[in-house]
């Protein structure tokens, strides 16, 4: 067995959603690639339906990860295999009991979205391993054609870094040729981002989005921004007072505002997740905010976070990234033994969140 | 033939100045990990860069390499040809059903 074909990936979640009908809805996204490739997820629980309580899982944003989408397919074919047999889960020391798993079929949903970004994960796998970006056409004015945006820098949170963040402190570039972090011409202006926006539009239900990457290794949460603080709720992201001023770090002039208690519960959460992977092989995952070296503009996670802000009618979002591993593409064995630590990790947050108290 | 590099400082400033205008590749997210009283974060970068940085200068920024990336061939032969789900298999997990 290697790494999955974006083709094999496909097939897989629409195999696992005919086999496991009971307990998978296929879930074709609205907007197909840059390259016009459909792209699927799955929504799994006992009960599927747009307003469930949702956890919205999220893998391939960036093309040369390549352990997420293996990860998150494999995970849901566990998932709906031990729900159908009537068993547990093992991951090397961390097991999830058959009881655990009929919890969280039964009041968790987990909408799946393992390849958010097939274009580079295709290219990445055919031409150029170290391929981050889409395959957005980015012609420039004097004729240059370059390729590609930074998926996680083209949510609509802070995505105008130029305007909301201090000189040379964020990891963003508005250069369509810069190979890593072009932002794109305007927030959400990418198709793969939008299937994104659309998961969390449509399945009102959602509290948490997690989005796995690789590799650190390392759990993370809000704030990318900058420093957290809970004293100014004033001080935010959404304040153009303090645009550039954001994203210095260890400094008192700008540091991004998080409710104490979405802090509390973000930890409580990512640490859950360390501490279950730790139990599979003995690996040890960081937790800590997202923003450390430089601040983040336009990241998924951030966005997740940021939708109740903007807008007091939309449901909060608690929001994760899960860096996974220690290289990119390490060989097949150990990519497998990464994929069973995402596994726990992801099966263990699922009971927490199953045992909360409804929407 | 590209390399992991570690580079540390006292603080974050001076990691930052350091690696303002470098050429490398910062992975996945650029993150400062505290080690040992300084802080360290771990970009790829082609042995001439990796020369230029590494050329000795003030101030308290270390550099290491640690290792070869693997070559864009050596990874690329880790991939499939075809589609080993068309005649219907179902994808099996990694986890063991107990």
């Amino acid at each position: 067995m290697s790494y999955l074909s974006y083709d094999e990936i496909s097939s897989g979640i629409q195999l696992l959603c005919d086999e496991y009908s009971d307990y998978c809805r296929l879930v074709q996204l609205p907007n197909t690639s840059v390259e016009t490739r459909t792209i699927y997820a799955m929504a799994i629980a006992d009960h599927v339906g747009t307003d469930a309580k949702t956890a919205i899982v999220v893998g391939g944003v960036h093309a040369r990860e390549w352990i997420p989408p293996d990860a998150l397919l494999f995970l849901c074919a566990d998932l709906l295999e031990a729900r159908a047999k009537g068993t547990g889960l093992r991951y090397g020391n961390a097991y999830i009991s058959k009881q655990e798993i009929e919890q969280v079929f039964a009041k968790l949903q987990f909408v799946v979205l393992p390849c958010a970004n097939p274009d580079g994960r295709v290219y990445s796998q055919m031409v150029d391993p170290d391929w981050r970006k889409n395959r957005s056409r980015n012609a420039k004015p004097d004729g240059t054609v370059c390729h590609g945006v930074d998926l996680n820098r083209n949510f609509d949170v802070a995505w105008d870094f130029k305007q909301a963040f201090a000189p040379n402190s964020v990891s963003a570039s508005d250069d369509p040729c810069n190979k890593y972090i072009y932002v794109g011409p305007q927030a959400a202006s990418e198709p793969e981002t939008r299937n994104i926006v659309w998961l969390l539009d449509h399945y009102k239900g959602t509290r948490w989005y997690l989005d796995i990457h690789s590799a650190i290794p390392a759990v993370f949460h809000s704030w990318g921004l900058d420093e957290n603080q809970s004293a100014q709720p004033g001080m935010n992201f959404l304040n153009p007072a303090h645009d550039g001023q954001r994203g210095i770090a260890g400094d008192t002039v700008y540091q991004e505002f998080i409710k104490a208690s979405d802090l509390a519960e973000l930890n409580r959460l990512s640490q859950l997740m360390a501490d279950e992977i730790q139990q599979v092989r003995g690996d040890q995952y960081d937790v800590s905010a997202g923003f450390s070296l430089y601040a983040t503009s336009g990241a998924s996670d951030d966005y997740a976070y940021s939708r109740h802000i903007a807008d007091p009618a939309k449901p909060k979002v608690l929001g994760f990234t899960m860096e996974c591993g220690h290289e990119f593409q390490p060989d097949w064995q150990e990519a497998q033994e990464v994929m069973r630590e995402v596994a726990a990790a992801l099966v263990r947050f699922a009971v927490d969140a199953s045992a909360q108290a409804g929407v | 033939m590209p390399k992991k590099v570690k580079v540390s400082a006292q603080t974050i400033p001076e990691l930052r100045d350091f690696l303002a205008g470098a050429d490398v590749d910062m992975g996945c997210r650029p993150v400062a990990v505290r080690e040992a009283g300084r802080y360290a974060t771990t970009v790829v970068s082609e042995n001439g860069e990796i020369d230029r940085l590494s050329a000795p200068r003030a101030g308290g920024v270390t550099v290491e390499v640690l290792e070869e990336i693997a070559s864009p061939a050596a990874r690329l032969r880790m991939l499939p040809s075809g589609n080993r789900f068309l005649r219907g298999q179902i994808p099996q997990g990694l986890g063991v059903k107990e």
